[in-house]
């Protein structure tokens, strides 16, 4: 298999998924998180995070049961069939994944950035923009991730930093929001966003060892939803839920408030850069998975003549909605329930599995 | 290594490009509209009044004003009004009436004038913070008469561009008697739970010098309270002046705090307050006593729901400076120093008294109390259902200043004037 992609190691690993779930923040998923739970809504990334390190043991625990990756396990654990369907959903969903995002940067390029662009050129630019990506591969893809996450980061806490004169921490009360439990299972089916840190399991022989692959989705999923809390705090304190619940785009809304001076204001010019990059990759590494579980599900020998027509066909399917607020009552609704499937359902399928085989094999 | 290069030029390359570099517009065929003034017009219809920066040399150079808009030749800017039903046809209009494209990005204020205000602002908000061209950072003010009058009027004199002069003035509010309001705050007053939008008032001032205070002054203090237009005043200055908090309830304009009003919400909102005020000498009160004061801490705002009726301690701690004590008496030291102290205390106790007296009659909330009560609340859901404005209205307020004279100006003791056993010299 020509498509393997190499060697990867805990900085790697710990961009690939830091790169592949903080995209969220720049998007419409807080807003649509202060309906149900109300200033309290900045505890889902906190949460599903906690779910998803409690998921990971089980996930470790399945993959002993292979040499291989969790496609390796998986069919295993549950036979031919059954692997290939689980493969086919994983394919549907970073490819549903990919057309999503695709298409809500695209858009929200136009909005912020270039009014005057046609829409087919924004998809055009950030088509081939993970192309390029792509064509490079994801370790490398990893690496350039892991380069530009130190800028990412303190181009972030710098925007968080300079809008502080804003905050009214008040607009977090009541504290509890709209009722503890209320926000804990919205929290936890929140969980689709942590998609992307299941992409090391499927790469799992890329990677040095297992305890290399903890650490990696501990780290690299901890930092970004620490980002993504931190980022959600500050936009409600700014905002208030009121608000909040009604922007497109929190985090471009939150640079446009800076305001130190006459001189040192507009600077979210500099945060669509930072937006530019996280979506760009973000795009190229769901294709990437989408590619590369295909490959494995076809035994194809090859991933690259692919990357030419799965990029035309995401570029074509996100132009399909007729406008942006459907695609994001699309990417909402399929991160709140089809997600799940793959990020919380799959998961405890295989560990159940693993359980019973053990069971079995010690009867 | 290379590959990460490569890449890492391609990314920037198209951070460039998504930055905005495309379907760019040259300085040359833009016209940037600096101020926005809008009116009620009749019909139902609204009147925009567009102030657009000349550039130089178009304008024969110089600063000062653009009195009189198109007809100033040579000044600094350019006024055109117009009548239509929403904002967004008269950028279209604006846009007929010159070579250049009005660029709306730079607007640095809105002047909304008094009878617009009255009337609500609930449709134009959504206008103003859906489209991209607009910020939360531009400046909002409340304006007596017209919007359109005030901005032709508007003519400052140290100032060559009206966009700095808005802007420097409104960030050096020190002394309180106006606030500093943009989109972003009067938008969150509008849909937050526990706080009322608010607008800095201005207006023109006749110049007459005649004296119209807007209350008379409280016991302990020597000057008076007033509202824009109103300060007595004469002189070849810009006549345009900013005293006086417009208050709204929901989106419509209810009332307006004068001077001392003002300074107490900007006391009680933290907003920087620091200035000078005179106060009646507590023991020689024909005299008064020049006093500079800052807030020493952050005023304190204690929350508590009793049988469904808020009760809020106010706890304000001023620091003082003594600037001139013409009675000559020593109040440097010992217990004339805490009488005067007292004396200090009592006249921002009475000022922020009066405030929430005037917005408690008028249900407008701008200190933002109803903030502070939302930790007492069981969820969001039964906060949602909360009257806020009746709440507010029904609510017991605690004020307690208190002030320490930590500094003497340049003088630490004060010597008692010489005494004359004789009659007074004859004057001239």
């Amino acid at each position: 298999m020509s498509y393997q992609p190499g060697h990867m190691g805990l900085a790697e690993g710990m961009a690939l998924i830091f790169a592949a779930t903080l995209a969220p923040v720049f998007l419409t998923t807080f807003p649509f998180s202060v309906d149900t739970a109300g200033p309290l809504a900045w505890s889902a990334p906190i949460i599903s995070y906690l779910e998803f390190i409690i998921l990971l043991y089980p996930l470790l625990y399945v993959m002993r049961h292979s040499a291989q990756d969790l496609y390796g396990a998986c069919r295993e654990l549950l036979g031919e069939w059954p692997t290939r369907l689980i493969a086919f959903y994983y394919v549907t969903l970073y490819l549903l994944d990919a057309v999503l995002l695709l298409r809500q940067f695209a858009e929200n390029t136009l909005i912020t950035a270039l009014p005057a662009l046609e829409f087919e050129a924004a998809i055009i630019l950030y088509g081939i923009m993970a192309l390029i990506l792509l064509y490079i591969g994801i370790e490398s893809l990893a690496q350039t991730s892991y380069i530009l996450m130190p800028l990412l980061i303190i181009g972030l806490l710098l925007i968080l930093a300079l809008a502080s004169s804003r905050y009214n921490f008040l607009f977090l009360t009541p504290w509890n929001g709209t009722g503890l439990v209320t926000v804990g299972f919205w929290g936890v089916r929140a969980g689709g966003i942590n998609l992307g840190a299941l992409l090391p399991f499927f790469l799992a022989t890329s990677f040095q060892n297992r305890r290399t692959l903890k650490n990696a989705v501990v780290y690299g999923l901890g930092l970004s939803a620490l980002l993504r809390t931190a980022a959600f705090v500050c936009y409600t304190a700014a905002f208030g839920a009121s608000i909040s619940r009604e922007k497109l785009l929190p985090f471009y809304e939150l640079a446009r408030l800076v305001y130190l001076s006459r001189f040192v204001q507009r600077i979210e010019a500099f945060f669509i850069i930072v937006w530019s990059i996280m979506g760009m990759i973000n795009i190229a590494i769901d294709i990437f998975a989408a590619l590369y579980l295909l490959c494995r599900l076809f035994n194809l020998p090859a991933l690259r003549p692919l990357m030419l027509p799965m990029v035309m066909i995401v570029g074509e399917l996100a132009m399909l909605p007729p406008a942006v607020t459907e695609v994001v009552v699309i990417y909402i609704t399929a991160l709140f329930s089809y997600y799940n499937i793959g990020t919380l359902v799959i998961p405890l399928i295989l560990f159940c599995a693993a359980l019973l085989r053990k069971w079995r094999e010690a009867a | 290594m290379i590959v990460r290069l490569l890449i890492t030029a391609l990314l920037l390359g198209v951070m460039l490009l998504c930055s905005g570099c495309y379907g760019a517009r040259e300085t040359e065929d833009i016209a940037y509209v600096l101020v926005i003034g809008i009116d009620k017009a009749a019909d139902g219809q609204q009147k925009f009044t567009y102030q657009i920066a000349r550039p130089r040399g178009a304008g024969g150079g110089g600063g000062g004003g653009g009195e009189g808009g198109e007809k100033g030749e040579g000044g600094a800017w350019v006024i055109n009004t117009f009548t239509a039903p929403t904002p967004s046809e008269t950028r279209m209009l604006l846009k007929s009436t010159m070579s250049r494209f009005p660029n709306i990005g730079h607007v640095c204020a809105f002047i909304i004038g008094e009878d617009a205000a009255r009337e609500g602002l609930g449709d134009l908000m959504s206008y103003f913070m859906r489209n991209r061209d607009f910020r939360g950072t531009m400046i909002m003010v409340v304006t007596e008469g017209t919007a359109e009058e005030y901005i032709k009027r508007n003519n400052p004199k140290l100032e060559t561009s009206v966009a700095k002069y808005y802007e420097t003035l409104l960030a050096n509010m020190e002394s309180g008697y106006y606030l500093r309001t943009d989109l972003h705050d009067f938008y969150l007053g509008l849909k937050a739970e526990g706080v009322s939008p608010y607008a800095a008032y201005s207006a023109t001032n006749p110049m007459s010098g005649a004296d119209r205070p807007a209350a008379p002054p409280a016991p302990e203090e020597a000057g008076k309270p007033y509202i824009a237009g109103d300060v007595p005043r004469t002189g070849e200055g810009d006549p345009t002046e900013f005293a006086g908090l417009a208050l709204f309830r929901g989106d419509r304009m209810v009332g307006i705090l004068d001077s001392d009003e003002t300074r107490a919400v900007s006391i009680l909102r933290s907003k920087g307050v620091r200035g000078y005020v005179g106060i009646v000498d507590p023991l020689k009160p024909e005299k008064n006593i020049n006093i500079a004061f800052r807030l020493g801490a952050k005023p304190k705002i204690k929350a508590a729901l009793y049988d469904g009726t808020p009760l809020y301690k106010v706890s304000v701690f001023i620091e003082a400076e003594i600037m001139g004590i013409p009675s000559g008496i020593n109040y440097e030291l010992g217990e004339n120093r805490v009488l005067l102290e007292n004396q200090i205390s009592q006249l921002f106790a009475g000022h922020i008294s009066r405030m929430l007296r005037h917005t408690q009659m008028l249900g407008s909330d701008p200190v933002g109390f109803g903030l502070h009560l939302r930790p007492q609340f069981p969820d969001y859901n039964a906060l949602k259902q909360a009257d806020f404005t009746a709440l507010y209205q029904a609510a017991e307020i605690q004020v307690n200043v208190t002030t320490k004279i930590r500094r003497t100006g340049l003088d630490w003791q004060t010597s008692p004037w010489q005494t004359h056993n004789a009659e007074d010299p004859p004057h001239d």
